[in-house]
C-alpha cells in the first residue's frame, strides 16, 4: 500500500462522484491493495477506503444483524468478519423471497502497516465499519532540519 | 446440521429511475409474506437511516424509498471496491388494495432493514364459521 500514490485529496461532495469513483475501481480493481481471495461472490461485499488520517477504513453492508452475533478478528496483515443472519420468526406464506439467512465468515489480508491494536468497530443501519489505523512506526514523521 | 453459508450477488440496477432523485438507485432485496392478518414486506436498505426512508401508497401501488446517508464518506478515498453505494427505490402494486386496511400501516426500520405491515380488512379476513346442530 506504500507504494501507492494518492494523488490530491478529493472530498465526496454527493452521491454522483461517490458512485463514479466507487464504479471506477469495481471496473479496474486496483493492484495497490491485495486483500486476498476476493471476489463479488464472497459475503459480505467489502469496500475499502483510506480516510484522512491514512487509516483503513473497510466498509461491508450487512443489514438485519444482530451486532451480538457479529465477530470481528483483528491479527498484524489479517482481518475476519464471521456473523449470522437470521430470518424473522414465524413467517410464513411467502409470496417473494430475496433475502439471504444464515452463516458467513470473510477473512481479508491487510496491508503491514496497520496496527490491530487501533481498531475500532461500529454497526449502524446494517452498515459495518472497521476502521484501522496505522501502525505508529509506520506514521510518516516530521522531520525538523537542522541550521548550521 | 449443516451450516447454510451466505452468497453475495450484486445489487441491481432500478430500471425505472427515481426522478426525485440524482444517482443510480438500486433495488432493495425484499421478502414478501402473506398470513390471515397481513401482508407482511421486509426490505434490505444498508446504510439508510430511519429518518430517509419513505413508504408510499399511492392506490395499489407501493412505493419504498431509501436515502444512504453520505456524510461518513466525506474525506475518503476509495481504494479497493466490490459493492457500489447509492440510494434504494422499488414499487409493488398490491393485489386489490380493497382487501387491506390501507390506512393500518405501518412501518418500522432497524439496522438497515424496512419492515412494511399492511393489515387485511376485517371483512377479508379469514374467517371460521361455526356450524349450528339442528
Amino acid at each position: 500500500m506504500a507504494a501507492t500514490s494518492w494523488g490530491a485529496f478529493e472530498p465526496f461532495a454527493d452521491l454522483l462522484e461517490l458512485q463514479s469513483a466507487l464504479g471506477r475501481l469495481l471496473e479496474n480493481p486496483t493492484l495497490g491493495l491485495n486483500l486476498g481471495p476476493s471476489s463479488a461472490s464472497v459475503f459480505p461485499p467489502l469496500n475499502v477506503f483510506v480516510d484522512r488520517e491514512g487509516a483503513v477504513v473497510v466498509c461491508a453492508e450487512v443489514p438485519g444483524i444482530d451486532p451480538a452475533a457479529l465477530q470481528i478478528e483483528v491479527e498484524p496483515q489479517r482481518l475476519t468478519i464471521s456473523g449470522q443472519r437470521t430470518a424473522p420468526e414465524g413467517a410464513r406464506g411467502y409470496h417473494r423471497r430475496e433475502r439471504r439467512f444464515g452463516r458467513f465468515s470473510r477473512a481479508v489480508q491487510l496491508p503491514a502497516d496497520l496496527d490491530p491494536d487501533r481498531t475500532k468497530a461500529e454497526y449502524r443501519d446494517g452498515m459495518l465499519t472497521i476502521r484501522i489505523e496505522k501502525a505508529a512506526s509506520a506514521r510518516p514523521r516530521t522531520i525538523a532540519v537542522e541550521t548550521r | 446440521m449443516t451450516a447454510q453459508e451466505i452468497a453475495a450477488k450484486a445489487k441491481q440496477e432500478a430500471a425505472e429511475p427515481d426522478h426525485t432523485r440524482p444517482g443510480r438507485a438500486y433495488l432493495p432485496d425484499v421478502d414478501i409474506c402473506e398470513d390471515e392478518e397481513a401482508l407482511r414486506l421486509w426490505a434490505d436498505m444498508p446504510g439508510v437511516p430511519q429518518d430517509r426512508v419513505s413508504v408510499e401508497l399511492d392506490r395499489d401501488v407501493l412505493t419504498i424509498r431509501g436515502e444512504v446517508a453520505l456524510d461518513r464518506y466525506d474525506g475518503w478515498r476509495p481504494v479497493y471496491t466490490e459493492y457500489n453505494v447509492g440510494n434504494f427505490f422499488r414499487r409493488f402494486t398490491l393485489p386489490s388494495s380493497a382487501r387491506f386496511d390501507v390506512d393500518g400501516i405501518t412501518a418500522r426500520m432497524s439496522a438497515g432493514v424496512l419492515e412494511v405491515k399492511i393489515p387485511k380488512a376485517e371483512r377479508a379476513r379469514h374467517r371460521q364459521i361455526p356450524v349450528a346442530a339442528g
